[in-house]
Parts: C-alpha cells; structure tokens; sequence
C-alpha cells in the first residue's frame, strides 16, 4: 500500500522534518546503487550529497512514496553517469580508494556484481534487495518490462553462483 | 527478503552516518536558500556553493560545475538585457515590457540563428535509440534534445510552452499548471533496450490528440507512457520554471561539447524535447542504419562501455529470440551483424547533416505568457540544425 508523506502543503519546519526524514530513510538505497556503479566510497557519497541536492532543487515527489522511491532510483542512476562521464574525461585521483571489505577478504560479491552490465546491477539490486517489482523497476528505470524481465533472466544466469549458494 | 551472497554483502553496505549528515545538511541549506529565494529562480550557483562547502575539496568536477554554472549565469544576465522580441500582443489596453527567452543562456533573436546545444552523435549516453529494418529498408531514429530554457519579464503569471513535431518529455511535473497543459500520452518513447515496438515512432503521430492517433499503440505500455509525462504543451507558473526538469535531464546534462567532444557545460536542462526520424527512403534509412552502426561502434571501442552496448541490443536479443533464433552470445556477433548494414560510403559528418536536419528542423516551440492582468503574448522558437563537425551536432535556435 503507497503511504504518503505529506497531504498536503507542509510548514517550512514540516518540509525540512520531511526532507531529512526522506535522506535518512533512503540513504542507505542510495549508496548501495552508488557504491555498485562507482567502486569508490567516496564517490557514492558525494551521489548521495548531489541526490539528496536534487530532492529539493529538482521538485521531487515527495508526497507520493512509490514515486519517489522511482524517483531516487532514477536520478541516482543518471548521477552515477554523470560521475562515469565525468571521470572518463577528468579523473584525476586513482581507484585505491576502493570500498571495504569484510574481514580482509577479498570482495568477490562486489567483483562479480561489477562484471554485470549495468542494467543488469541496477535490475538486481531492485528485485533482490528492494523488493521492487519488474513493473516497479520497468517505471524506475524508464525502461520497458519485458526488458527487465530478459534482463533479469540473464543477470540470475550470470549471477547464479552467488545467487544459489544459499538457495534462491 | 531472500538470503543470498548478495543481499548478505548488500546488508554490509551502509551509507557512513557523516555522509548521510552531510547530505542532510546540503539538502536542507539547498531548500533554505531555495525559499528565501521564493518568488525568483533558483540561483545554481548558490546550491552548488552549498554542495561544495559540505563536501570534500580538491574535486576537479566541482571547480567545473561552478564556473559552468557561474559562466552561464554570466551569459544568462547578458541575455537578459537583450532587447525583447515579441509577436502577437493582444494587449487589451494594458502596457507590457514584453519578455525575452534565453535557451542554454543564450539570448534569442529573432532573425538571427544562436547556437544553443551541441549533441555528441556518437557519445554513448543513451540518449538517442535507433532501429532499423534492414529488409523493408525502413529506419527510425530518435533523439534528445535538452537545454535550459528560460522566459524574463515583468508582470508574469504564467509561461506556455506548446512544440511542434516533438514532445516535451518532463521529469518533474508538480509546478505544471493544469491550463493550457496538454499531455501527450500515446506516442510510444521508445529508449535504447525497449524492443515491444507497436507502432513506428514517427513526426505524423507524435503529437496527435488522442482520437487520432493508431489504435495500435494502445497496445503498448500505457503505464509506462503515463510515468514517462509526455506533453505537447505545458504551463507553468513564472516564479517556477527552473523548478522543472526534463526526463532526460540529468541523462544528458552536458548539453555543449567542444571540437574535441568534452563537455564543456554542465547544467540541468528544463526543457527535453523528444523527436524522430521514421522514413521508408531507402537513402535515409541507409544513413540512419550507419548512423546506428557509428553509435555502437563506439561504445563497442569504449571497454567501460561495453554495459551500456549490451543493453542496448537486448532488444536485439529479444527480437531474435522472438523470431526463434538462438539468443546471440556475445557482442562480437553484433557488431559483425551491424558491420554488414554499414556503407562504407558514409560520410560521418554529411550524412549525420542529413539526419538532424530531417529530426530537427521542423520544430517549433511557441512561447506563450500571460501577464497579472490577464494580457497574453506568444514568440515563437523554432529549431535548426546548424551544422556537423568532427560528430558534433550544433543546435541552433531562433524566434520567428
């Protein structure tokens, strides 16, 4: 069921309980997507600054829970080309800033994750983790169901070892 | 939630309690300088000073975002003091200073072209899809075209923007006025890695009403259109138009590249107008289909492009598998496959001319505003492609 935020025009204070509440409940989605997409943590969370930037330059819905979850997934995606385009043409600082890995080990998730084609990752991560549905990930995305659906048929193929250690 | 290696490594990836803070910071200072300025644009400048401040130093793309947006600033005041141009006052007695529009910051006039985009034709975005039908010798071609446009004035309720042989595609609609908006909602916007195609993309039944356009259609993805906001036409309120977004926006924010394709302006374009190439010329096609061929070519020669190549041709994939063929194994068979429908008589920069031009230059915007007192007046922006060099595609912009 969509919970809405907001019913209607909130007070300057209401607005800024609301923004703050909206970062903080979906930092953690908004970093993950970054961190999948940019192998750095400090470039995921220079994303996270610019998405939660745009929540309130770029008129984000946030009365309106399912769309905004859309609209998050969206705008961080587009950030993360813009850092991809970015760096192609600027980088300037190496990739040893890499993110953490538990226990020392190395991060063979993290590496088989990047070998996926992007779409695949986002695909992935929105059915597995966020329970998004394919239609769900389709209007995220902007992409057509069908092609979440082959894509998430291909990504399960080359994801399977990962996917099936503990039974998907 | 399912327990996998891959949620358990998910579950390890938490956002830092500083840099979700930060963020919260940045946000909440962004908004606040956002309502003091209630009532004027947003100043990017400001937000990204803000954003800078909380953030660590030494970024190049930071210093460049700045200047960008400190330079078109710049430009934008210059523009501003241009001389207005108008047509079609209806006036009902009342005096107006008239408004000026600026696209991308630059100032329009009428009678003189201003370039106000460049597209990187091969620039590996996902800003642009193309098919072609190498039996039939029918070919479509779509296209973003993204800049910032901005309308000045005084006394200003409301600004409408109508296109003609395009659509507007917005990102964020909340500022959008129910009157005088129009949406479009049965042109199938077909982005790179969609392969359900119903009916053709195509200038006829791009912005049609809704009783004339192909039954077809509606067999397509009617949610998705819906989510996509489509407009022919939009209003919204003076105090509030750099508060929209465009679909594509922050897809193709460097909207201007220089001779050597770097981008050298970043912004957030308000305005993102969709158009398309559907021909059964064979000549043309022929050009599209190379055109498609000199896209992925280029993703294909980019390693790190290589992702966005694959879903690209998973409607390829798709398509295939459709026909009862065997899925395709590897890139490699796709770039053989598109090597065959390539010309080698293609003229990249010649015949890239031919295809903008058939996308671009029949579009026209007509700016609409209407005044406090209920006086409207229209100047109308039409679109030209200017010329190709090197695969760059310079837009240019004019009022007539």
């Amino acid at each position: 069921m969509e919970t809405n935020f907001v019913d209607e025009i909130p007070s300057a204070e209401e607005r800024s309980a609301l923004i703050e509440r909206v970062i903080r409940q979906y930092a953690d989605m908004i970093y993950r997507i970054a961190c999948q997409h940019t192998d750095s943590e400090s470039d995921a969370e220079d994303i996270l600054q610019e998405v939660s930037i745009a929540l309130v330059t770029k008129d984000a819905p946030l009365h309106d829970e399912t769309h905004l979850r859309h609209w998050l997934v969206r705008v961080t995606v587009n950030k993360c080309h813009d850092l991809y385009r970015h760096n192609q043409r600027f980088r300037t600082e190496s990739l040893d800033d890499h993110m953490d890995t538990p226990a020392g080990k190395p991060d063979e998730v993290m590496e088989e994750i990047r070998q996926l084609p992007e779409l695949y990752r986002n695909i992935i991560y929105l059915y597995y983790y966020e329970n998004f549905t394919i239609q769900d990930i389709a209007q995220a995305l902007h992409k057509n169901a069908n092609t979440i659906s082959s894509g998430l048929q291909r990504a399960r193929k080359q994801l399977k070892k990962i996917l099936t250690e503990e039974g998907v | 939630m399912k327990t996998n290696p891959y949620t358990n490594r998910m579950d390890q990836i938490k956002a830092p309690q500083d840099a979700v803070d930060r963020a919260v910071k940045a946000a909440l200072e962004a908004d606040s300088d956002q309502q003091k300025e209630n009532g004027k644009v947003i100043r990017m400048d400001a937000v990204m000073n803000n954003s800078r401040q909380t953030r660590r130093t030494g970024k190049s793309r930071r210093m460049i975002r700045v200047v960008s947006a400190v330079a078109a600033c710049a430009v934008l005041a210059a523009g501003v003091t241009v001389a207005s141009v108008m047509t079609g006052n209806n006036g009902k007695g009342a005096v107006h200073n008239g408004f000026s529009l600026t696209a991308n910051a630059a100032a329009l006039k009428k009678g003189s072209t201003i370039d106000i985009l460049s597209i990187k034709a091969s620039e590996p975005s996902g800003t642009w899809s193309m098919e072609s039908d190498g039996v039939t010798g029918s070919a479509v071609m779509e296209e973003y075209l993204t800049f910032t446009v901005d309308c000045k004035g005084e006394n200003i309720k409301s600004v409408n923007y109508r296109v003609h042989n395009g659509v507007f595609c917005l990102g964020s609609w909340q500022t959008v006025m129910e009157e005088g908006s129009e949406k479009c909602t049965k042109y199938r916007f077909s982005t790179a890695g969609d392969q359900a195609e119903t009916v053709p993309a195509s200038k006829e039944n791009m912005n049609q009403p809704d009783d004339q356009q192909p039954s077809a259609v509606d067999t397509g993805s009617n949610v998705e259109l819906s989510w996509n906001n489509l407009y022919t036409a939009y209003t919204v309120p003076y105090d509030k138009q750099n508060m929209l977004s465009s679909y594509a926006a922050d897809m193709a924010s460097a909207s201007f590249y220089d001779p050597d394709g770097i981008a050298i302006k970043t912004d957030y374009p308000s305005c993102a107008i969709a158009t398309c190439l559907s021909t059964n010329d064979k000549e043309l096609s022929q050009d599209v289909k190379n055109a498609v061929f000199h896209y992925n070519k280029s993703v294909i020669d980019d390693v790190e492009g290589k992702s966005a190549y694959a879903e690209y041709v998973m409607g390829e994939y798709d398509k295939a598998r459709q026909n009862g063929h065997e899925e395709p194994s590897g890139l490699m068979e796709y770039e053989e496959f598109e090597a065959k429908n390539y010309s080698s008589t293609f003229d990249k920069d010649k015949d890239f001319k031919i295809v903008y031009d058939e996308m671009i230059n029949d579009i026209t915007i007509d700016v609409t505003v209407t005044y406090n007192d209920g006086a409207t007046e229209t100047s109308t922006m039409k679109l030209s492609c200017e010329k190709v060099e090197n695969g760059i595609v310079t837009v240019g912009a004019e009022l007539v």
